[in-house]
């Protein structure tokens, strides 16, 4: 009976701390979504902007929209800081890993990838990290980094994978080409003071930087609703638990009294 | 004066969605300054000031670095990768932000190390001038 006892104070006080973690994934998932509409304004822009640019003829010369002989891919990989969360870094892990790791760079982003790829893969860097309070500065230093490897052809693709919060309850891991970008067809070229090229050249790394950030605001909101989904399902787990074993608790409780009533009924007829 | 609408965007913020009656930019390419029906266009900016005025004759300033600025149908959008109203504009935490830039540049090993302070000391100074440059 003590030990029935000692484990529904233990299942309550792990109950008390998932509750607090779904509580806490909550509002972190209210900051996170608020963050993720915000960044689209700016995603727009800089997206109608590129497009019109790839699509202008006259950026067919451009060494961003080559199509490089090399095979050597870059993965930015967006993962969490922290697990309890379901299968939210396995699921990014999976999907990079069938994207192929061989003759792969990884550029690791939040605690859990950077610990992930340190001894798996060759990282570009692993100083982004932890992801929960990264500013905007941080994924236009990644951008840089991105342009910079490209130009010196320490690889040949670059591909983002992060996980898209597509609901409360469903968030899926996806992943995006950043470079070489794709041209675009039937365009002119835009008005502008600069030449078309020096111009990609310029815009290239605010794009990127967007199209990062927005992926980790994704991905920041894709986090909190696995957790909150996980720990409510740990948090209904608990109940359920504390509950047969409540049922447990009386019977055994109840066989006790039952016992030591015909003892003492036995007692007094030996009397 | 005419108005157009303007729309000044980061990634974590919009900093300014309304209507202007004129934008003084800094593009890559110098600064440019634009009114209603200016033509299409579309430039990489620069760091520096951005001084906008409305129509009732006021002005604000603001501190923009990096981005897109795009006029396209009459709409002048511009997406920065850091901007600030010169009210947001914290001045101490521009100062140390210089100084410490100046520190980075003086002490810098290499090339690149030289050329990201001496970005993040354009981004302080053009803080700073829209505080001071009232």
């Amino acid at each position: 009976m003590n030990d029935i006892k000692a484990r529904i104070k233990s299942v309550n006080s792990t109950m008390q701390i998932t509750k607090a973690m779904e509580l806490v994934a909550t509002s972190k998932l209210r900051r996170a979504k608020l963050r993720a509409e915000q960044s689209e304004a700016y995603t727009r822009i800089a997206m109608a902007a590129m497009d019109e640019i790839l699509r202008a003829p006259g950026v067919s010369e451009s060494p961003y929209t080559k199509t490089r002989a090399g095979g050597k891919v870059l993965y930015v990989v967006i993962a969490g800081d922290r697990g309890l969360a379901g299968g939210f870094n396995a699921g990014i892990f999976r999907t990079v890993a069938a994207l192929g790791l061989e003759n792969a760079l990884v550029l690791p982003v939040g605690k859990k990838a950077v610990e992930y790829y340190r001894t798996r893969a060759t990282c570009l860097s692993d100083a982004f990290s932890p992801i929960d309070d990264m500013t905007v500065g941080a994924a236009m230093r990644m951008a840089e980094l991105l342009v910079r490897g490209f130009d010196e052809e320490k690889f040949d693709r670059a591909v983002l994978v992060y996980t898209r919060f597509v609901s409360m309850i469903s968030q899926v891991p996806t992943y995006t080409e950043l470079l070489p970008l794709k041209r675009g067809e039937g365009g002119q070229d835009p008005v502008t003071d600069e030449d078309i090229e020096e111009l990609l050249a310029q815009l290239l790394p605010p794009y990127l930087g967007g199209l990062i950030w927005g992926a980790i605001a994704q991905s920041l909101a894709a986090e909190s609703g696995a957790r909150r989904t996980a720990m409510n399902a740990a948090n209904k787990n608990a109940e359920e638990m504390i509950e047969s074993l409540g049922l447990s608790y009386n019977r055994a409780r109840q066989a006790m009294i039952t016992q030591e009533i015909t003892e003492i009924v036995s007692g007094a007829e030996a009397l | 004066m005419k108005e157009f609408p303007l729309q000044i965007v980061t990634p974590d913020k919009t900093v300014l969605d309304g209507n202007a009656t004129s934008l003084l930019i800094r593009t890559a390419a110098g600064d440019v300054e634009i009114l209603a029906g200016h033509a299409e266009l579309l430039s990489a900016l620069g760091t520096g000031r951005a001084r906008i005025r409305f129509a009732d004759g006021s002005e604000t300033l603001a501190s923009v670095s990096g981005g897109f600025l795009s006029v396209s149908g009459g709409k002048v959008c511009v997406a920065a990768t850091a901007a600030e109203l010169s009210d947001e504009v914290d001045l101490a935490r521009a100062e140390a932000a210089r100084q410490r830039a100046e520190e980075r540049i003086r002490n810098a090993k290499d090339k690149d190390e030289i050329t990201l302070a001496k970005a993040k000391l354009a981004r302080a100074l053009s803080r700073i001038s829209v505080k001071t440059a009232k």
